[in-house]
């Protein structure tokens, strides 16, 4: 790849929105995750410490468990006996500790921040590396009980904190993360369009009834519906299948930016309605501003605005 | 091809809008852009200085790494995107080496939770661990004596997750199960009964546990019809909760009222716990 792909001096203006964004997905993330504290890792419960460390025991898989670090399993382990070990309160405080890093990297790249003196510390990546470093702690506390949603919203934190917070004068750290997150976001994207043709459905025009299909998982009820029309449910499936790949080579074209990231949205929109992966969505939506070869995203986001303005 | 008179004007009309918000980070980088002239739209509109295009003293040229620096950069993002790959492409059926470079790479991945692990990020399969999975439990209010004895008429209670189906509460119940559910399907019911013991032990009058796939219009009868994934008689002995496996019969032929009573569908009980 050129040098000038990786590395070139750009203004905050593109990153900083995908920041504020990922920012508060990773925070309605964190509060997701407070629902049912208690039901999961509170003493005794399914996914406590002790229980997942007699887990890993029994199935041989400690050598796998050795690397999922996380502050909560250190904690655990310490107050081991005592009433912190394996506290609700302990991690319901560490999810709120979540939500507001999040929310305050959300603020931080916000303009309107600025009319208070932020201090040089919180100027740089500190508190997106703070924000990934927390989100990795309890994604890899929750092991078993992750989903799609974890890896893809940790690679783009990691992306993140390479960027500097506060939107002051040009970076080549601005570029380097969106492009960053752009070739990973893509690889994903690839993986995924070849991971969905591994499997019949998807040849057969059922693919998209697959992912509806356990209605008692889902706010939907197709039965009975349209949905259960022959080509209704092969067209959705088709346009699920194909808007991902096609999307993704269009995105990364000059001249058809705009409509890859159309299709690509259109995707996140299937994807969220279709299997509930609504956060999963959500993150890969994001993603997509980021991609292409110019700065169509900020080119979209410049004229929102002054369209704003207008109004 | 040449842009049409439309093309141009509504360019014209975008780039008189962008100016002002334009304006402010361009005077900031001013010594940076004097090398992009009128036409160069792109550089403008992006407001961006690529690396071979600025002067050695511009400002811009000087915020950039040096060339080992950027070089270095460049073979840790490659290496990082292939380990991803590494990961990602690992999720239907990885090889033996795969797998062994996986091992090395673990570190990483699972350090950094970058991991895909197996996780479905194809989205769906139309496999059996698709369909919806519940944990169901039956009390001894019907058994005779003390030995519980569950048939087809024992009442089963589902254990429904907390939240509304769709939310990531909902998500992490039916995770839990389905994979409780795909250890005991591989012969590991001692692992899945390990999953499930917590969830039981809140409630004394459970004598029986069991994992059932709901039916989906996608399911054939058949599948509908199998057993339970999971079958196992709730023991209790003081504080102590065990869970005996109950397997399913495999390739018989005998009569379904002709197998012996007590056990759901003539299921050989196992002491797996």
């Amino acid at each position: 790849m050129s040098d000038s792909f990786w590395f070139q001096s750009t203004d905050s203006h593109v990153i900083g929105r995908v920041r504020i964004a990922l920012a508060l997905v990773t925070g309605c993330y964190f509060v997701s995750a407070m629902t049912d504290v208690s039901t999961w890792f509170a003493v005794g419960a399914p996914a406590s410490s002790s229980n997942l460390a007699g887990f890993f025991r029994e199935a041989g898989l400690e050598s796998d468990a050795r690397w999922m670090i996380s502050p909560l399993f250190l904690w655990d382990s310490i107050f081991a006996g005592t009433g912190l070990s394996e506290s609700t309160a302990v991690y319901q405080i560490y999810l709120v500790i979540g939500v507001l890093i999040a929310f305050g990297v959300a603020a931080l790249s916000t303009e309107r921040v600025l009319i208070w003196r932020i201090p040089r510390l919180l100027r740089g990546s500190l508190p997106v590396v703070l924000l990934w470093i927390w989100f990795v702690g309890w994604a890899n506390r929750i092991v078993l009980l992750a989903g799609l949603v974890e890896p893809v919203l940790s690679l783009s934190l990691a992306a993140l904190a390479i960027a500097p917070v506060c939107r002051e004068g040009v970076s080549w750290r601005n570029h380097f993360a969106t492009r960053l997150i752009a070739v990973q976001g893509s690889l994903v994207l690839i993986a995924t369009t070849a991971l969905m043709l591994a499997g019949n459905v998807w040849w057969n025009g059922t693919g998209a009834y697959a992912m509806i299909a356990p209605v008692e998982d889902r706010w939907l009820d197709i039965r009975e519906s349209l949905f259960e029309t022959t080509w209704v449910y092969e067209l959705v499936s088709a346009i699920t299948l194909l808007s991902l790949p096609v999307g993704l080579m269009m995105a990364w074209t000059s001249k058809w930016k705009r409509i890859g990231i159309g299709l690509i949205l259109v995707w996140c929109f299937l994807v969220a309605l279709l299997s509930m992966k609504i956060l999963y969505a959500l993150t890969i939506a994001i993603i997509a501003f980021t991609l292409g070869t110019g700065n169509i995203s900020r080119r979209y986001f410049q004229s929102h605005e002054s369209r704003s303005h207008q109004e | 091809m040449n842009a049409s008179p439309k093309r141009k004007r509504r360019d014209k009309r975008r780039s008189t809008q962008d100016a002002p918000a334009r304006q402010p980070s361009l005077a900031k980088e001013a010594s940076g852009s004097q090398n992009s002239g009128p036409g160069d739209t792109e550089s403008e509109l992006s407001n961006t200085v690529p690396a071979n295009r600025v002067p050695a003293n511009s400002v811009a040229a000087t915020n950039l790494p040096g060339p080992i620096v950027r070089r270095t950069l460049v073979a840790l993002v490659v290496i990082h995107l292939l380990i991803i790959g590494l990961s990602f492409s690992a999720i239907v059926q990885p090889g033996a080496t795969h797998n062994q470079l996986l091992q090395v790479a673990s570190p990483y991945l699972r350090g950094t939770h970058f991991a895909a692990d197996g996780r479905p990020f194809f989205l769906a399969h139309g496999t059996p661990d698709e369909q919806p999975h519940r944990l169901q439990v039956a009390d001894s209010g019907d058994s005779v004596g003390s030995q519980f004895v569950f048939d087809v008429t024992t009442d089963w209670k589902n254990v429904q997750p907390d939240f509304f189906p769709g939310l990531a509460a909902s998500d992490r119940y039916q995770r839990w199960i389905v994979t409780a559910a795909t250890l005991a399907a591989t012969d590991q019911p001692s692992l899945a009964a390990m999953m499930l013991q917590p969830l039981l032990q809140k409630n004394p009058s459970n004598d029986a546990a069991r994992i059932i796939r709901l039916p989906t219009q996608l399911t054939t009868a058949e599948q509908d019809a199998a057993p339970p994934v999971y079958l196992a008689r709730v023991v209790r002995d003081d504080e102590q909760l065990d869970l005996i496996s109950i397997e399913s019969p495999r390739l018989t032929t005998q009569a379904r009222q002709n197998q012996p009573q007590g056990n759901a569908g003539g299921a050989m009980e196992g002491k797996t716990k």
